[in-house]
């Protein structure tokens, strides 16, 4: 049983980091994609427009979700938001199963930079390959 | 070209994991003290990785205006209002700060930590009277009250001799023409490539005026060299002269390279050579 709880922990605390990050991706993308449609008169606008888009879309996506996704506001003055999670409060448990998630989420984007790099030489070397 | 050139420098997304590692830190960051060391990482891997692609990966990247700067600068300012407003309620958890235990029946009975707003004598009460002067300065602001403050408090320093008063300021770069501002080398390749233009392919891409002050201007005086593209020509810009795959004059080694940028200038130009008979001329100004 206790064995079983911790690796269904470990799994979701896993699943959760991975997936903070392949969504933050994806959220560039599409933030990229949609700032292009608006078709802003300079490049500085536009660069200013995609960084403060991507920022508040990651930040929800990194910060705010784990926080507010678990969250359990029932018995607080903000009971008629319907969050409905397991922590009422950032108790050990939120400590113990949220806050290591959290961390290897940050540390998975501290080394994210290279994969991304990795990315773009990667494709550019394949593509050089079969010139 | 573009295949043997290095990825587009995206300046972008770097500032947006900037923004959000220092946010999400100062967010969490007393919870969690780790978050400030794998910041740190996080900005080291980020230069690290910039210097080196900068030299050595990307193509030179347009020159950016202080406007993305000067937002994020002003953006950063907020994120230890977070720390200290997220603090408060980290620090005042009395089941971890206080040591108070709620029995439980049931081990799926909720947990009950007894976790208010109301400030107690604990590590959360700086933080509680930081968050309220924080609040208090909004108020303020909100009304405009902290401008009316800021103006008054300038005066009387003024008054004082411990700050010069507020006035006009008259800004004289001491630039020269348009023309002496180009870079040298640069304005001495735009009227080469200008006159082989002319008398290749009969394309008059400035006037007269314009291509003989491109060839007698006098750079020696300037002080504040142009950095940007000097026109509004499309083989100026650094992005244009990418996606054509135009080779400036300056650059070319054989005819064959001649040949094909030929043809990329006739191209750009099929309109103006169309527009000829009409004496239509692009004149950079006088």
């Amino acid at each position: 049983m206790y064995q079983g709880d911790k690796r269904t922990n470990l799994l979701v605390s896993n699943a959760l980091t991975i997936g903070i990050t392949v969504v933050n991706f994806v959220i560039r993308g599409i933030n990229i994609w949609l700032v292009g449609l608006i078709r802003l008169h300079t490049i500085s606008s536009q660069l200013l427009v995609i960084s403060m888009s991507i920022f508040i879309a990651t930040f929800l996506n990194t910060g705010m979700v784990l926080l507010l996704g678990q969250a359990n506001l029932d018995q607080t003055a903000l009971g008629f938001i319907p969050f409905n999670g397991a922590y009422k409060d950032l108790t050990e448990s939120w400590y113990i199963n949220i806050g290591p998630a959290l961390v290897s989420a940050m540390l998975l984007n501290s080394i994210y930079i290279y994969l991304d790099f990795g990315i773009a030489y990667g494709t550019k070397f394949f593509f050089r390959s079969l010139d | 070209m573009n295949l043997y050139s290095g990825a587009e420098h995206a300046i972008h997304f770097k500032y947006a994991t900037i923004l959000n590692t220092v946010f999400v830190t100062f967010t969490f960051g007393l919870a969690l003290p780790m978050l400030f060391p794998i910041a740190a990482f996080t900005f080291f891997n980020i230069y690290f990785l910039e210097r080196l692609c900068v030299m050595y990966f990307h193509p030179s990247p347009p020159l950016y205006d202080d406007k993305l700067n000067a937002q994020m600068l002003s953006t950063l300012k907020w994120a230890p209002v977070m720390l200290i407003f997220f603090s408060y309620w980290y620090l005042g958890q009395p089941q971890l700060f206080a040591n108070l235990a709620v029995a439980r029946d049931y081990s799926f009975d909720p947990v009950i930590t007894k976790h208010t707003a109301k400030p107690y004598m604990s590590p959360a009460l700086p933080m509680f009277i930081a968050s309220l002067m924080i609040m208090l300065v909004f108020l303020l602001a909100i009304f405009g009250i902290t401008k009316r403050i800021r103006k008054c408090c300038s005066g009387a320093c003024a008054k004082f001799g411990i700050q010069k008063e507020d006035g006009e300021f008259f800004i004289d770069e001491n630039l020269g023409s348009y023309f002496s501002n180009i870079p040298a080398f640069d304005r001495k390749n735009m009227y080469v490539e200008e006159v082989r233009n002319r008398l290749n392919l009969h394309v008059k891409t400035y006037s007269d005026y314009s291509a003989n002050q491109l060839r007698t201007a006098d750079g020696t005086k300037n002080i504040k060299p142009m950095l940007s593209p000097y026109t509004y020509d499309l083989i100026n810009c650094p992005d244009k002269i990418r996606e054509f795959q135009f080779t400036p004059i300056k650059d070319r080694q054989t005819k064959a390279e001649d040949k094909l940028n030929d043809l990329i200038m006739l191209t750009l130009y099929t309109g103006f050579r169309l527009a000829r008979k009409g004496k239509i001329e692009f004149d950079m100004g006088n």
